[in-house]
């Protein structure tokens, strides 16, 4: 791991981090996207968050979920965030595993908001299907670890299970009301 | 709760919050999802929650994950819960990455209004994402050097109160360029806060597993670690501002001294067992609540 600079700080400090232990870092980035923004890593390194046991996935979120409170105080913050980028492509930006705890207030300038996209039922179901295809039942799963995806493996084609189209459409009428719901705000 | 008639404000502002839960839950889009009285496109359901797709997603494959129970926000939650919610983030995540031409995910928790947090009921998001999606495109910004140096060193304080107690979290410096001498009563932009109260450690054996054992943390989440416990202890007791203020002045001194000789040795004063309870005040969660809230359903 020395080239993992979150493993390397015991060698190499950095005038970044608020807290370390032999569990946890504490970070306050000195590019942030408001002040009070934390980085926390589990000590342990983990490259993403598969990599890591559903012990130390606990810990990591019992932590963050107490920093936010924390930074949520400290801050006078009027709500927090709390965002795993998880691999390069989502702004991953060290190879450690790492949770960004952000106090937010209303007028922060801060916009996380994404651009909510149409998806016919079809769409969805089909999305359902392929997440479910590598999803193993979840008591089962809570006894072990996932078999990790590497993210930079090639991802073979998706295996779309595109059954029963005809149902779907059925499903249309339902998932429009949801829709007329979900503009309520 | 009779409801001939329509609810007027004066209603809402009389009603109790247990009756306010009531009838947000009635109103609430999400506890209607998971009664099965608005349909939804599963992708794992138990006991404790469900996940669903995001109808309007972010990217194919969006995933909600949702508890079951009616909470507003995180802090909110038990942590038998938090334990199975992120377990199955995890494990969705990681379906998300095997099924999809996809390169990466984002686990997005938004408490409050102010965070993006659009739905009276909690819930966060598991997004799949590429390169060049624009989500989550916000640049962050560099802060003023003297700024982000109080900043660092006001948090190592905080925060070193706040662990300090713990001898399983055995402190180390944070880092070896820490001034010496601490500036008198140049606490940076932050209120100290109600959190540094931890004069009262708790007793080591309560904390003793030490980083070997995940044990912990892990299984059946039976009881808090003892960090938790510090800190509801520490918000708990608000008012005692003096105390706190001691403690500080402690800490500058002990940081003075040898970070080391911070994990500290077993205290005398026992802990009690707090009251289980959210780690935010009654009024905190009020006010998160009605920033959201508005019309009440």
């Amino acid at each position: 791991m020395t080239d993992c600079p979150i493993c390397a700080l015991a060698e190499k400090p950095s005038d970044e981090v608020v807290f370390s232990s032999d569990r946890m870092i504490i970070t306050a980035p000195k590019k942030g996207l408001a002040l009070g923004h934390l980085q926390l890593f589990p000590r342990k390194h983990a490259t993403i968050l598969e990599h890591l046991s559903k012990e130390e996935l606990f810990e990591l979120f019992s932590t963050a979920n107490l920093l936010s409170s924390a930074v949520f105080q400290l801050f006078q913050a009027q709500g927090t965030n709390i965002i795993v980028q998880n691999g390069i492509a989502a702004g991953q930006a060290i190879a450690h595993t790492s949770v960004h705890i952000l106090p937010r207030k209303q007028d922060d300038g801060l916009d996380l908001q994404w651009e909510m996209k149409q998806s016919p039922a079809a769409e969805l179901e089909e999305a359902a299907s392929a997440i479910k295809s590598q999803l193993i039942p979840l008591d089962m799963a809570l006894q072990q670890k996932p078999e990790p995806a590497t993210i930079d493996e090639k991802r073979p084609e998706p295996q779309a299970i595109a059954h029963g189209k005809d149902e779907k459409t059925g499903k249309e009428k339902v998932n429009y009301m949801l829709k007329q719901l979900h503009r309520v705000p | 709760m009779a409801e001939e008639r329509e609810l007027t404000e004066e209603d809402l502002k009389n009603m109790s919050p247990e009756e306010l839960l009531e009838l947000q839950k009635k109103n609430c889009i999400f506890c209607r999802i998971i009664s099965g009285e608005i349909p939804s496109t599963e992708v794992y359901s138990d006991d404790e929650l469900l996940c669903i797709l995001d109808i309007n997603p972010a990217a194919k494959g969006h995933v909600l994950v949702i508890p079951k129970q009616h909470y507003q926000i995180l802090p909110q939650i038990p942590k038998e819960a938090i334990a199975k919610m992120f377990a199955a983030a995890q494990h969705i995540s990681n379906a998300q990455l095997k099924s999809l031409p996809i390169e990466g995910t984002t686990i997005f928790v938004a408490n409050g209004a102010a965070a993006g947090q659009r739905s009276p009921h909690f819930l966060f998001h598991v997004i799949p994402r590429n390169r060049g999606d624009g989500l989550f495109s916000q640049e962050p910004k560099e802060f003023p050097e003297q700024q982000h140096r109080e900043l660092v060193r006001g948090l190592s304080i905080q925060f070193g109160k706040l662990f300090k107690a713990v001898p399983s979290l055995a402190v180390s410096p944070p880092h070896s360029s820490s001034p010496p001498a601490v500036v008198s009563s140049s606490e940076p932009k932050m209120k100290p806060a109600e959190l540094a109260e931890s004069a009262m450690p708790v007793e080591p054996s309560e904390s003793s597993k030490p980083s070997e054992s995940p044990e912990t943390g892990g299984k059946e989440v039976e009881e808090e670690s003892p960090l938790e416990r510090d800190i509801e202890e520490a918000e708990q007791e608000e008012d005692e501002k003096e105390e706190m203020e001691e403690a500080e002045e402690e800490i500058k001194s002990e940081s003075v001294r040898q970070p080391q000789q911070q994990h500290s040795k077993p205290q005398h004063s026992q802990q009690q067992q707090p009251a289980r309870k959210s780690s935010l005040t009654r009024s905190q969660l009020d006010d998160i609540a009605n920033l959201f809230t508005g019309g009440r359903g």
